[in-house]
């Protein structure tokens, strides 16, 4: 069982990865505005509408 | 191609009827810039547009934000080229998108992204040498209303920075709750021995930044009503977590395994989701209630009767020299100073008090008084900020700066008294105080009384009372019955800042409403005693009134919109007096009279000084406020109505509205107002604007019509649309239902928790008992919280 002394750690400091880069995206704002970018993705792109 | 009715030709979203080739005005606009001189079968219509946007650039009505101090003030980064517009008018959010459509639109704009729940459109210009006013005149004749943010006065950014440092601090959290439920389960699943002992500890490592940062809000918001001397939530939130927390660390450094690490941490977890969430559904309300009519958010033109004195030259933006040697500029509402002369037209509001320079203007001031009839100045008169002018264009002089004018001092006096309002307590502020004092009580009495027969089971039993007993109905019960309340109100378009009203609002009487723009529209109507009028003479004074825009020229237009209108020629206004022209060949006259003991408004035609018709108008009651008002009546509401309107008027709208004459109380000023308020104990106040705001200020629950100019609505603890009193009744059926979830909730986390807490004093409940217990008690009430039928209430 002494394996678990290293993969706790290990378990912990991955976690905390995980943590950290969602406190890096909240940083950088990307949690602002929840609801823009799921509009976004239905706008057509005019250049494409043009052609026709 | 010939079929171009269905779908929006831009943004390509469906239409209900042949409406024409664009859904709104913002596509209509973006698509004529992208297909300028495009040979499609809408050239014409494109044609037509940018006619009209070339107008539009023409007139230029916001050249003042080119002006450097304009932009110094507003810019967001130093080069000036980032600024942030808050936008009204986003209805269709697809085509507000197009908006993000300018940097290919305008060689200005380098970036434009929109935050759509925000209405936010952050806008980068390419250079610093960018128009930003060519961009703002745009922008509005896609048909958004503007405002220009500050950066200093930038609510939203402190938002924004609070929202983040909350989803932090759950995200945290989570998973720390997550990574200290994985060591406790695999104890309570058998490992025992020294790793135990080392889950123990990695246990506590990993509770230590719950107790010191998660549970901060709790701290700060306990020693907040310490110092106010008024009960909250988090103060027994935070004197069960940290005893909790604390004894538990010292169990376990004495080496007991009595430790509640994993429940008290995933229940922290929780708490701060709920609550979370419950403020997004308040803050969404508060986006949708921005003010945007604030006069200072105006640009007026200044008149300098000598340029020579005059400031910088830099800050003349365009001074163009008239006949009298003056010369005018645009700036900025806000940089108006004392002494200035100024000139507004039709239609604009007074940023500040000003003297009339003009020979005569006529003014409607049912915003600040609440008369519903306009009236008229002459030369000399002091007007209020707050104030709207109706006939032509007039010229002012300030003589009170905007920052002490009568809407500023009128706005400060509110936000004093709102700081009084806000230590009424909700019932349940304060029965948690009671239950926490109730549950420590017991937990001393029994560890004193039990300390004899066995010290250790003493401490650790009345510990996990505390733990399984105290918290979850406060902290749970309470924020899930709001937000479900939040929920449903916000669906339905009203908009709640403060919950204690679903607490508050169904034991309440009395209730005073406000009487123009609250139950009354503010528009005239046709009086139903009239006489029969021919078209001819109908034409005659649609034609007379054509480009008014007094109320009864507003009230002609609308009621008789199926006559044609006749030529008028010669036509004159003549404020607070009526309007005068010729048709064929005869003079007209149309004079407004206004009984100021009957409060009456009419109209009658002269032909050639001859008097041929008197039309009557009276004030028009909202379409749903009298059955509102009934209903109310019906379950035992004490109704009043406090208007600043004559005695006259007032009587007749009121009875109408079924109020009896001593119900009725005239002539009231902002200050008379909350003194007839005050003595109710419990209160409610339905008003508009800035004339109800001290009775608002002053009363357990205010309700505003959105709709107002200088208050701000979301100062309010309630907000409906303004057509729509009938939401009011709609507020009491959610409130009454959220009350039910509120004492469900609690019914619930006593009995339950009362169960527990026994179980804890007889020695059941051991910490595997208490991980299970309390987020069982949590799973449940969100199942009733969110099982509950709302749907009773009828929209």
């Amino acid at each position: 069982m002494s394996v678990l002394y290293i993969m706790i750690p290990v378990s912990i400091g991955l976690a905390i990865l995980f943590v950290g880069g969602f406190i890096w995206a909240s940083n950088n704002q990307q949690f602002d505005d929840l609801s823009t970018p799921a509009f976004r993705m239905l706008k057509d792109d005019h250049k494409g509408e043009e052609s026709k | 191609m010939g079929s171009v009715s269905s779908v929006c030709l831009h943004c390509q979203s469906e239409m209900p009827e042949n409406t024409g080739a664009f859904c709104c005005r913002g596509c209509e606009v973006i698509y004529s810039l992208l297909h300028k001189g495009d040979n499609s079968v809408v050239a014409e219509e494109t044609e037509r547009l940018n006619q009209h946007l070339i107008e539009r650039l023409k007139a230029n009505l916001w050249r003042a934000a080119d002006d450097q101090d304009f932009r110094k003030i507003h810019s967001f980064n130093r080069t000036q080229t980032e600024y942030r517009l808050f936008l009204k008018g986003i209805s269709c959010s697809l085509c507000s998108l197009s908006l993000e459509g300018l940097s290919e639109a305008l060689p200005e704009v380098s970036m434009s992204r929109l935050n759509i729940e925000h209405s936010i459109l952050h806008l980068q210009l390419k250079d610093p040498s960018s128009s930003l006013a060519k961009v703002l005149n745009l922008v509005e004749e896609m048909g958004f209303k503007i405002v220009v943010i500050n950066p200093q006065e930038n609510p939203q950014a402190h938002q924004d920075s609070e929202n983040r440092i909350a989803v932090k601090r759950i995200a945290i959290t989570g998973f720390l709750a997550g990574n200290i439920m994985l060591f406790s389960a695999s104890q309570y699943l058998g490992v025992s021995g020294e790793l135990s002992r080392v889950f123990d500890w990695c246990q506590l490592i990993l509770f230590l930044p719950v107790l010191l940062y998660s549970g901060r809000p709790f701290y700060e918001g306990a020693i907040r009503s310490i110092r106010s001397r008024h009960m909250s939530i988090d103060f027994p939130m935070a004197v069960a977590l940290s005893l909790g927390s604390w004894f538990s660390i010292a169990n376990l450094i004495r080496g007991s395994h009595q430790i509640y690490f994993d429940s008290t941490a995933s229940f922290l977890f929780l708490i701060l989701a709920s609550r979370y969430l419950s403020s997004r559904l308040i803050q969404k309300g508060k986006v949708a209630d921005f003010e945007l009519c604030h006069p200072q958010n105006q640009t007026v033109e200044v008149i300098d009767s000598d340029p020579g004195l005059n400031q910088s030259p830099a800050h003349v933006l365009d001074s163009t020299v008239s006949q009298q040697k003056e010369s005018t500029r645009r700036v900025m509402a806000s940089s108006l100073t004392l002494g200035q002369h100024y000139r507004l037209t039709a239609n604009q509001i007074l940023p500040c008090d000003s003297i009339l320079v003009s020979d005569s203007c006529e003014v409607d001031s049912s915003q600040l008084s609440g008369e519903s009839v306009p009236r008229v100045f002459f030369k000399g008169a002091e007007l209020l900020s707050g104030s709207k002018l109706l006939s032509h264009d007039a010229s002012f002089q300030v003589v009170r700066s905007s920052s002490v004018s009568y809407m500023q001092e009128l706005q400060r006096k509110y936000q004093s008294a709102l700081l009084e309002k806000s230590k009424i307590m909700g019932i349940s502020d304060r029965l948690s105080g009671l239950l926490l004092v109730f549950v420590l009580l017991i937990a001393a009495g029994f560890a004193v009384w039990f300390w004899p027969v066995n010290s250790e089971q003493a401490i650790s039993r009345s510990l996990a009372l505390i733990i399984v007993a105290c918290p979850c109905a406060l902290a749970l019960g309470t924020p899930l019955a709001y937000m479900r309340g939040l929920q449903e109100c916000y669906r339905r378009g009203i908009h709640v800042r403060s919950p204690h009203v679903f607490e508050k609002l169904n034991q309440i009487e009395n209730w005073f409403f406000d009487k123009t723009g609250t139950l009354t529209t503010g528009n005239l109507r046709l009086s139903s005693n009239n006489p029969m009028i021919d078209d001819e003479l109908k034409s005659v004074m649609l034609g007379l009134e054509a480009k008014s825009n007094h109320p009864i020229a507003l009230c002609l237009r609308r009621f008789w919109r199926d006559h044609l209108s006749a030529e008028v020629f010669n036509l004159q206004e003549h404020p607070g007096s009526g309007v005068s022209g010729q048709v064929q060949g005869r003079n007209y006259q149309l004079q407004n009279t206004l009984d100021s003991e009957s409060g009456e408004v009419s109209a009658t035609l002269f032909r050639d000084q001859r008097k041929l018709v008197t039309i009557r108008f009276i004030d028009s009651p909202r379409a749903t406020s009298k059955d509102t008002l009934t209903r109310l009546r019906k379950i035992g509401k004490q109704l009043k109505l406090v208007t600043g309107d004559h005695r006259a008027s007032a009587l007749q709208m009121g009875t109408e509205l079924g109020f009896a004459e001593m119900e009725i109380f005239s002539e009231m000023s902002p200050e008379k107002k909350l003194a007839q308020v005050q003595p109710a104990d419990e209160q409610v106040f339905v008003g508009d604007g800035i004339n109800d705001s001290l009775a608002m200020a002053g009363s357990t629950v205010s309700v505003i019509m959105r709709r107002g100019l200088g208050l701000q609505p979301h100062s309010a603890d309630v907000s409906l649309p303004s057509d729509r009193p009938e939401l009011l009744t709609v507020l009491l059926e959610i409130s009454g239902a959220t009350k039910k979830i509120l004492i469900r909730n609690w019914a619930w986390s006593i009995i339950y928790n009362g169960a527990a807490g026994l179980g804890a004093l007889l020695g059941h409940v051991d910490p595997l008992a208490a991980a299970l217990l309390m987020p069982m008690s949590s799973l449940v009430m969100i199942g009733i919280t969110f099982m509950t039928n709302m749907g009773r209430v009828k929209l």
